[in-house]
């Protein structure tokens, strides 16, 4: 990857007084990659965002592109195009003087001014709308104009800032499919922030997770979700039961109030650990299964949601799990409260994390 | 938003009789001004029924009434450009700052305004007349005897100071309202600080120059505890020629008439200003 | 306060009747009542002695409750003008400067005085006197000098100009400076537009102006000026505030301030108005004003003592001579005009 990486950056850190905002990021971006950083609120990827175009000052680290560090130049000469999560478009210029701003900066021939306004608008679906101005335009169009700015400078890096939160909701798909095919178009590098992941999913190439500053993970959307490194990983993308307990052998899992879980697979390690579980890839025992269930719990509530029954199941001391039933099967029976069930899960979608939170290695021999 | 709905009337008739106290406080006394101005002054009966534009006339045909105009006019633009330029950096980092000195700065720039003009200028009194603060820094390098007291330049910093402020204000307030992302957006697309400021700021601020340059021109048109004080006896400004003539020599008709002018002039002069302005941030 | 409104009674009546005569309308009805006297006067010290000296130790006895409306001269004189067409006005007592007072009997507004009205009147020196106000205190117009900077104390006007560039001058009593310099060039202050040359001469020579009176103390202190003709009672108040000054009078003579009480023609309680003049004219009153102010007792039977007396002491020969009113009150408009630009166009 490292060969092609268009963006690179390096030990990119921000401290503000003494807590560290942004701590010993590295990341890498390919030609033409959309990389996604998600997180929760405050989580640092903003930050590393505005450290990248450069509106912050970094405490230390490497912004490179192709190969030149950045990290030291003001926004101006960075030549990287930004949208912002409010467009922040100039509302004292028209439209067509909003994406002409960036060239006119750049001091480029009216000739190219005007051919560049023409092709950016034309990209945007914009042109007849020149002359407005941006309060004359609705949300959608704005984010428009703001994309056409961004790229109408032919930036080295897209920055995009939550995108679609100022968005109606029915029009975030749209438009997340257009800044896309834009972006693929362009063959733009670009970083793009949002905490929201549905969005991240249908938009990134690749995710970064971020957490109280720090990479959590970075992969693909499948990679995150089906090989979380740690139990924030796991629960934040997708959702995961995350139970504590104690491995007192090699495949069994004891529970803080006595109980034991039967593991899918062994492991060398014992003692406490969390073992991370999907809900939509734990299922209820049937007399069909060939393996014994792999514990029993009881029904606390169970509720039809359509595509699944959304079972809240409780192991005697109080540990919960959440568990989906799809309905296709079993046509949306449901069990009855307080019922005591049977459950179990494949060898793949079990996941154990040690006390320090990195996930622990199945012996080969299961 | 159109809100031509019955709670509009409503909302008129309820703001209907105050509007009316202030038309009649406004405009009563300003009639009877205007009346005034075109009676007689007479020593003994101090004021004699007429209807005479001699009042105006000895005042525009007067080289001595039009340059005192003229002095004032200069003293307020001068000052109000110098409170521009001074005041705006000051208001752009107050507007921007996140820091908790913030409010004290703000605070610092309110607390003069607590202070009445008549005791700052008493305060420039000390600073500038002779065996002030100027004259005895002045004397310790060496010099002898400095006294800037009674001059154009005492008036100027003294309605300075106490404009800085009005401005300041107005400006910080007008810069707080543009958005800071605007700023990143037009550094993100390639502006140095100085283009940023010329093609963005500036012309989003331009309403707040606009209101703060009319606010501090108005009020240094009307000045007179300043030049009272530090201009002396012999700078005359347009207020305390105006108080004299009502106060001292008891002319009132031609007090009302200086009063006219000088207020005419400012209204004109505000509001051509006020129409550059909106003319020039307007979208078409 | 501007209470502007005109004194023509068709006016009054229609327009501004109602809602110009109603900010007078509380002192009106007070002043109705019986033992009640409105007195028009400066504020501050001044009225606070009055209080002190007159109203409570000499009128109080007589059931008589005084209310003060206290003000700037020119806003009080303003607001009697305007209410001179009243049968009855807002004001028994007014007081004001000399001047000022002539101004009002040169408009008919003053009720005449004599000793049948004001018993008090006989003990009033003659020199002050006049048919239509009573002198309440005075002060004579002096050379104040630096006694550090001036070796020999100037004797007259000329001797004072001769100083040129460090004679301060009162703004606001410039006109007193003119008719000091007509006394001594004329042989007579009414010859006021006379020394317009002399003034000028002055001006031109670079004498200092002062818009504020408090001015011109720190002018002498700090050596930006060395003498200046002002009142004697200012002299000896900025003296008392540590102020090295001197006075010098004037060979030619002095001319001398007067601070007047008048009885305005429609006085809703004459009878009050009088009792208060009266009073004023009350030794004890008299020595009062001498002892807080440094202002000079008008009347013969009120000798000072002591300390004060030695203060107020004027030197063997001092001649006082009251301002020429008339010719004072014919010139002002024309030398205010005349002093402004010759201020100006230095």
């Amino acid at each position: 990857m490292s060969a092609t990486s268009h963006l690179r950056i390096e030990g990119l850190t921000k401290i503000y007084g003494s807590t560290a905002a942004v701590e010993d990021v590295n990341l890498e971006v390919a030609q033409g990659e959309m990389l996604v950083l998600l997180g929760p609120s405050g989580c640092g990827k903003t930050t590393t965002l505005r450290l990248v175009a450069g509106f912050v000052a970094a405490t230390r680290g490497r912004i490179l592109v192709e190969g030149k560090d950045y990290v030291s130049l003001p926004p101006y000469q960075r030549e990287m195009g930004m949208v912002f999560q409010s467009y922040a478009l100039f509302p004292h210029l028209t439209v067509a003087q909003n994406v002409t701003f960036g060239l006119r900066m750049r001091k480029l021939s009216k000739a190219e001014i005007s051919s560049r306004l023409e092709e950016t608008l034309e990209m945007v679906k914009l042109t007849t709308m020149a002359d407005r101005y941006p309060r004359q335009l609705s949300g959608g169009q704005q984010q428009r104009v703001a994309l056409a700015r961004a790229l109408a400078i032919r930036p080295k890096v897209l920055l995009l800032d939550e995108p679609l939160s100022n968005l109606d909701a029915n029009l975030r798909q749209s438009v997340a499919r257009e800044i896309r095919q834009l972006q693929r178009a362009a063959g733009l590098t670009a970083l793009m922030v949002t905490h929201d992941q549905d969005e991240a999913m249908t938009m990134a190439d690749r995710l970064v997770l971020m957490n109280e500053g720090r990479v959590q993970q970075v992969g693909t959307q499948e990679e995150l979700y089906e090989q979380p490194l740690n139990p924030f990983v796991a629960r934040f993308i997708g959702h995961s039961n995350l139970i504590a307990g104690d491995i007192v052998d090699a495949d069994s899992f004891r529970l803080p109030g006595g109980g034991v879980m039967k593991l899918a697979r062994r492991y060398a390690q014992r003692g406490p650990h969390t073992l991370a579980l999907r809900p939509e890839r734990v299922r209820l025992h049937v007399g069909g299964d060939a393996a014994p269930p792999r514990a029993t719990a009881q029904v606390e509530d169970a509720t039809y949601v359509g595509g699944y029954v959304d079972y809240l199941l409780s192991f005697e001391e109080g540990s919960s799990l959440a568990l989906h039933e799809p309905t296709g099967a079993t046509g949306g029976t449901r069990r009855a409260m307080g019922e005591t069930v049977a459950i179990t899960w494949d060898s793949l979608n079990e996941r154990l994390f040690d006390p320090k939170g990195t996930t622990i290695p199945a012996m080969e021999s299961a | 938003m159109t809100t031509r709905r019955p709670e509009g009337l409503t909302a008129s008739m309820l703001i209907g009789p105050a509007t009316m106290v202030v038309m009649l406080s406004l405009v009563l006394p300003l009639a009877l001004l205007a009346r005034y101005s075109l009676n007689k002054y007479d020593r003994r009966t101090f004021m004699i029924d007429a209807f005479t534009p001699e009042n105006y006339l000895r005042f525009v045909t007067d080289p001595f009434y039009t340059g005192v105009l003229w002095t004032t006019f200069s003293i307020a633009i001068v000052t109000t450009l110098l409170c521009l330029l001074l005041g705006f950096p000051i208001a752009y980092k107050l507007a921007r700052s996140q820091s908790r000195w913030k409010s004290i700065g703000v605070l610092l720039i309110i607390l003069p305004l607590f202070i009445g003009s008549t005791v700052r200028a008493l305060g420039w009194m000390g600073v500038l007349g002779r065996g002030g603060i100027v004259d005895a820094a002045y004397g310790a390098l060496g010099g002898s005897g400095i006294s800037l007291l009674y001059t154009s330049f005492a008036v100027g910093i003294g309605i300075l100071s106490i404009n800085l402020p009005y401005m300041i204000l107005t400006l910080q307030s007008v810069i707080e309202g543009i958005d800071a992302r605007l700023e990143e957006a037009a550094d993100s697309l390639g502006a140095d600080p100085t283009r940023r400021f010329r093609h963005v700021v500036l012309p989003l601020a331009l309403p707040g120059i606009g209101t703060g340059g009319i606010l501090c021109f108005i009020l240094a048109m009307n000045a007179y505890a300043t030049p009272f004080l530090l201009g002396g006896a012999r700078f005359q400004m347009m207020a305390p020629m105006l108080y004299r003539e009502f106060a001292v020599n008891n002319n009132w008709p031609f007090a009302a008439a200086i009063a006219f002018i000088l207020m005419l002039t400012t209204l004109s002069l505000t509001a051509v200003s006020g129409l550059l302005v909106q003319r020039r941030y307007r979208a078409p | 306060m501007t209470d502007l409104f005109t004194p023509n009674r068709r006016r009054l009546l229609t327009l501004a009747a109602g809602a110009a005569a109603a900010p007078f309308a509380p002192a009106i009805l007070r002043a109705q009542e019986p033992g009640r006297v409105v007195m028009s006067t400066w504020g501050g010290d001044y009225a606070k002695l009055l209080t002190q000296n007159i109203e409570e130790p000499l009128l109080k006895p007589q059931g008589i409750e005084v209310v003060q409306d206290a003000g700037t001269e020119p806003t009080r004189v303003a607001k009697s003008i305007a209410q001179r067409r009243l049968p009855r006005g807002s004001v028994d007592v007014i007081c004001v400067q000399a001047p000022a007072a002539y101004d009002l009997e040169d408009s008919g507004m003053l009720e005449p005085l004599d000793e049948s009205k004001v018993p008090n009147l006989k003990f009033v020196q003659p020199a002050f006197a006049t048919p239509y106000s009573i002198p309440h205190i005075y002060s004579p117009q002096v050379i104040a000098y630096s006694p550090e900077r001036v070796k020999t104390p100037p004797k007259s006007f000329d001797e004072m100009a001769a100083y040129g560039s460090k004679v301060g001058i009162l703004d606001n009593s410039y006109i007193w400076v003119a008719m000091a310099a007509a006394l001594k060039q004329q042989g007579d202050p009414g010859k006021i537009a006379e020394v317009k040359a002399t003034m000028e001469k002055l001006i031109k020579a670079g004498a200092r102006a002062y818009t504020s009176t408090e001015a011109f103390a720190p002018a002498i202190k700090s050596g930006e000026i060395d003498v200046g003709l002002v009142w004697h009672a200012r002299v000896l108040f900025w003296t008392k505030g540590g102020v090295e000054m001197a006075s010098s009078f004037p060979t030619e003579g002095c001319l001398t301030y007067v601070s007047s009480m008048c009885v305005l023609k429609n006085a809703p309680n004459k009878a009050g108005a009088f009792a208060y003049i009266n009073a004023a004219l009350d030794p004890r009153a008299q020595r009062g004003f001498a002892d807080s102010m440094g202002y000079h007792p008008t009347i013969t039977n009120a000798a000072l003592e002591g300390d004060v007396a030695k203060r107020l002491a004027l030197p063997e020969g001092a001649k006082l001579l009251p301002a020429p009113y008339p010719q004072l009150s014919a010139v002002r408009d024309d030398m205010n005009d005349w002093w402004r630009r010759l201020l100006d166009r230095r």
